[in-house]
């Protein structure tokens, strides 16, 4: 007897797509939770009109060509999250890693331009890749959206005057392909089963652009639009499976037992943003920044995979209790908006012979959750955020001989905030019910600049 | 029970796709134009981001520089008298060399590069067959994995300069529990984290006996550590009685991708301020090769030994630069290496329901190579390279056939 069953949101969705090169169904990635480098994030992230640095890969690739310097970066960043459900602390890892970027500038027929490199390095792990059973609350936009790899390369160019365009790609992965497995499974102790494997899978790469204007329109104002695309992976897997069901030295007591499968899912998901950022120095000492992102997450899709499944295990097929197919409710995120605003103080210019300079900063961003209301099945935990940071950076130059170009020290110190939220369940009976999420997020960062 | 199976598979397959970067192209053809053309030569005078993989110590010369190029291969190979499919090599070779601009003892002595090459639209392959099928262990799927270098070169006095780099390379390690949820469905809780192992690519250069103002000759050593690709996750299944039939823990772990060890000492010689003449030997530890699947369960059968053997590679290449105008600079290249195979010769016979003889294939090569540059010293400072190889697989049992390489690439000077 042949079964052929459609299972919507499966188990088998749950792997597959956590597991696809950095696939979780977290969204976006630890750049857009936590920011980039040292002076960005202690400006509240507000750094659409500012970025001149390799950071510009990511907040605002017109930036990259803004100077005729070659810019090397390199620091290391950290947020800790410290979160609750239901007032029980959570295991969530930290979110670490090393940032570096270059920038390459160059000129061709009197046009400028420059190239960028963008990186996140996670130290702990590339990826990671954490999934929970469904009945329990999940923080999944902590979980693992702070580990993972972010790798952008951009090109800009310096259009007229005071006016920048800049794009690039950033870098990810899919995989489709098939696997076999073959041998026998035996009844009586599956230890003893005797399996191997054959496989074919690749992973495809994926590139999704990012483009920024940015438009000096004096020295004492800046102006910047960045657009995002969102990101989506289209998965298909196939599994093909033939084995014999029974003992060694024995007859099967199935033969040739058989599976063909294919999964078709949408998933890893990351809105399209826009940006637009503007970025004052109403005194000459003085840097005010604000950004306004949109974020599309209504286009979230529902978390859920469409599995074909045909299998033969003759006389067992009756036995099968496969649960009902139940596809997963829509995810139901809506549309953010998120201000950011960055401030960022000359206390001393030019100070032991021009060898010393310090700037003061602090910032502030407001991220509203994109996660709605949980009354019913899932259990997205997920609270708004006031992120409120500090920072300084010590600019240093004509130190040694040996590094005759300015260089600069970045530090900041971030608080990420989440106030209470509760959700409330429909049903009564629900094993999960009720629950609130809170907690904060303490993030530190260091960087070296380097211009030469 | 097939529904576990599956997940099970599932989740191999998923995780398996994640190893990442390796550095097979410039194992298998070299990097680099130049070096491509001069037989996979260029510990001894390789500079820019070709340098990143001949021999980091040559990253501290040269201009900042950044280049494009493209890379397409060809294969005709024959199995056991039938044609053997293997996939096209396609790909982008992109590079950056930096000297860095310090003041002082410094000055003119540090440089940094980075170089990489991406297959089109691919970003790893994990392909292995079953093990009673042979394959062309060397040649199939080497080059369609990304391929990352970093690398720093610092001068020293005398003529002497030192450089090192590394390859990231991942690994995975993990572990997966199939069981029912409080909701109903079968579900799993999984971690897993993909990590990062860095091969070693370090090097030395000696440039001497000037005269006329340029070095007449060099000596390179270059050390490259075993660089491969590794996945080990247990899958377990409490499904309870919701199947009939209980599933074992699965073990998948392997090799994704695989270079050896190697180190290769390299002499260039000037005769003449036009001629370069390039001597080679690599040295690979290719016995330290294991087969690359583990088995899936604990009871399966053992896997074969492929009993790959070291091999020494000798190259030789030869650069000439032809009489050019005021605008620019040309010149040609040429070269020839034999890479001796590493797998046992005459090969294993085919299996039997008795014996698993590994059936991992590969054939001694022959390889010529040539190509031209053309550098433009106007006002666009631009680089423009090419190169072809023509692998020749020499008398075997089973695995013949021949593999077509040429590239071209386009740098500026910055």
């Amino acid at each position: 007897m042949k079964t052929t069953r459609a299972l919507h949101g499966s188990f088998f969705l749950v792997a597959v797509v956590a597991c696809l090169g950095s696939a979780q169904r977290a969204h976006g990635n630890p750049v857009d939770a936590f920011g980039l480098g040292a002076r960005a994030p202690a400006l509240g992230s507000a750094y659409a009109a500012v970025a001149d640095d390799s950071s510009a890969g990511y907040y605002n690739p017109a930036g990259l060509a803004q100077s005729s310097d070659l810019h090397i970066d390199v620091g290391y960043q950290m947020a800790r999250p410290r979160l609750s459900v239901s007032g029980e602390p959570q295991t969530l890892m930290d979110s670490r890693g090393v940032s570096a970027g270059v920038v390459l500038p160059g000129s061709i027929f009197g046009v400028r331009f420059a190239f960028g490199l963008t990186l996140l390095l996670p130290d702990q792990q590339v990826t990671r890749i954490r999934v929970l059973s469904f009945d329990r609350p999940r923080l999944q936009l902590y979980d693992n959206r702070g580990q993972r790899l972010y790798m952008a390369a951009n090109l800009a160019i310096h259009l007229w005057r005071g006016l920048y365009i800049g794009g690039g790609l950033t870098f990810m992965s899919r995989s489709e392909g098939v696997v076999h497995l073959r041998g026998r499974v035996a009844l009586s102790d599956p230890e003893n089963s005797v399996l191997e494997s054959s496989t074919n899978v690749n992973l495809l790469a994926v590139r999704y652009p990012q483009v920024g204007l940015l438009f000096q329109a004096s020295p004492e104002l800046s102006l910047a639009f960045v657009y995002r695309h969102k990101f989506l992976l289209e998965l298909e897997q196939g599994f093909n499976i033939a084995a014999d069901i029974g003992e060694a030295d024995q007859p099967p007591v199935v033969p040739n037992a058989t599976l063909n499968q294919v999964a078709r899912s949408v998933d890893l998901f990351q809105p399209w943003q826009l940006v637009a950022g503007v970025a004052a120095r109403p005194f000459s000492r003085l840097l005010i920044s604000f950004d306004l992102t949109f974020s599309r997450w209504s286009e979230q899709p529902p978390p859920a995979a469409n599995i074909n499944l045909e299998l033969d295990i003759g006389q067992f097929n009756e036995y099968v209790k496969l649960p009902p197919s139940r596809p997963y409710p829509p995810a139901g995120f809506h549309d953010t908006l998120m201000p950011s605003v960055g401030i960022e103080w000359r206390s001393i210019a030019g100070a032991f012979g021009d060898r010393l300079s310090l700037d003061l900063r602090a910032g502030y961003r407001y991220e509203p959750s994109p996660v709605p209301d949980q009354p019913l099945e899932s259990s997205l935990g997920d609270a708004d955020r006031h992120i409120m940071s500090l920072g300084f950076g010590l600019e240093l130059q004509h130190l040694t001989r040996i590094l005759p170009r300015p260089f600069a020290l970045d530090f900041f110190a971030a608080l990420h905030h989440l106030p209470e939220r509760r959700f409330r369940k429909l049903d009564p009976s629900s094993t999960v019910g009720d629950f609130t999420v809170s907690g904060q997020v303490w993030q530190v960062g260091a960087q070296l600049r380097w211009r030469l | 029970m097939i529904r576990r199976l599956v997940s099970a598979c599932a989740l191999w397959a998923c995780v398996f796709a994640c190893t990442p970067a390796h550095a097979s192209l410039p194992e298998l053809f070299g990097f680099g134009t130049r070096a491509n053309a001069l037989a996979g030569t260029g510990a001894a005078y390789a500079t820019g981001y070709e340098a990143t993989y001949a021999n980091p110590a040559g990253l501290w010369a040269g201009r900042r520089h950044l280049s494009l190029g493209i890379v397409y291969g060809g294969y005709n190979v024959s199995l056991d008298g039938a044609p053997y499919n293997i996939d096209a090599t396609s790909g982008l070779v992109i590079g950056g060399a930096l000297p860095l601009p310090l003041g002082g003892i410094l000055r003119d002595r540090l440089g940094i590069g980075i170089g990489l090459y991406t297959p089109l639209g691919l970003v790893n392959r994990a392909s292995d067959p079953f093990p009673d099928q042979p394959r062309a262990a060397i040649l199939d799927g080497r080059t369609q994995v990304v391929s990352v270098l970093l690398g720093a070169g610092l001068r020293l006095p005398a003529g002497f300069s030192i450089g090192g780099g590394v390859l990231a390379l991942a690994a995975l390690v993990g572990n997966i529990t199939i069981m029912p949820d409080g909701s109903g469905r079968i579900t799993s809780v999984s971690e897993q984290q993909l990590t990062l192992d860095y091969a070693p690519i370090v090097g030395a250069r000696w440039q001497g006996l000037q005269v006329d103002g340029f070095a007449r000759l060099a000596v390179g050593v270059v050390f490259r550590g075993v660089s491969r690709s590794t996945y080990k996750l247990a899958v377990s299944t409490k499904l309870g009685d919701s199947l009939p039939i209980a599933l074992p823990t699965i073990q998948f772990a392997g090799v994704a991708q695989y270079d050896p060890m190697q180190v290769g000492i390299e002499v260039a010689g000037r005769p003449h301020r036009a001629l370069m003449i390039v001597l080679q030997a690599t040295w690979k530890r290719w016995s330290a090769y294991g087969y690359p699947v583990a088995p899936a369960t604990a009871s399966a059968a053992r896997l074969p030994d492929p009993q790959f053997h070291d091999t020494v590679v000798p190259r030789l290449a030869a650069e000439l630069a032809l009489p050019s105008p005021g605008w620019g600079r040309f010149v040609l290249r040429g070269g020839y290496l034999f890479e001796w195979s590493p797998a046992p010769y005459p090969p294993a016979p085919a299996p039997t329901a008795e014996s698993r003889p590994s059936n991992l294939l590969d054939a001694d090569r022959h390889v010529l190579t040539a190509g031209a540059a053309l550098a433009l010293t106007g006002r666009v400072p631009l680089h423009i390279g090419l190169f072809a190889q023509g692998h020749f697989l020499a008398h075997h049992q089973r695995l013949g056939g021949q593999v077509g390489v040429g590239g071209l690439s386009l740098g500026l000077d910055l």
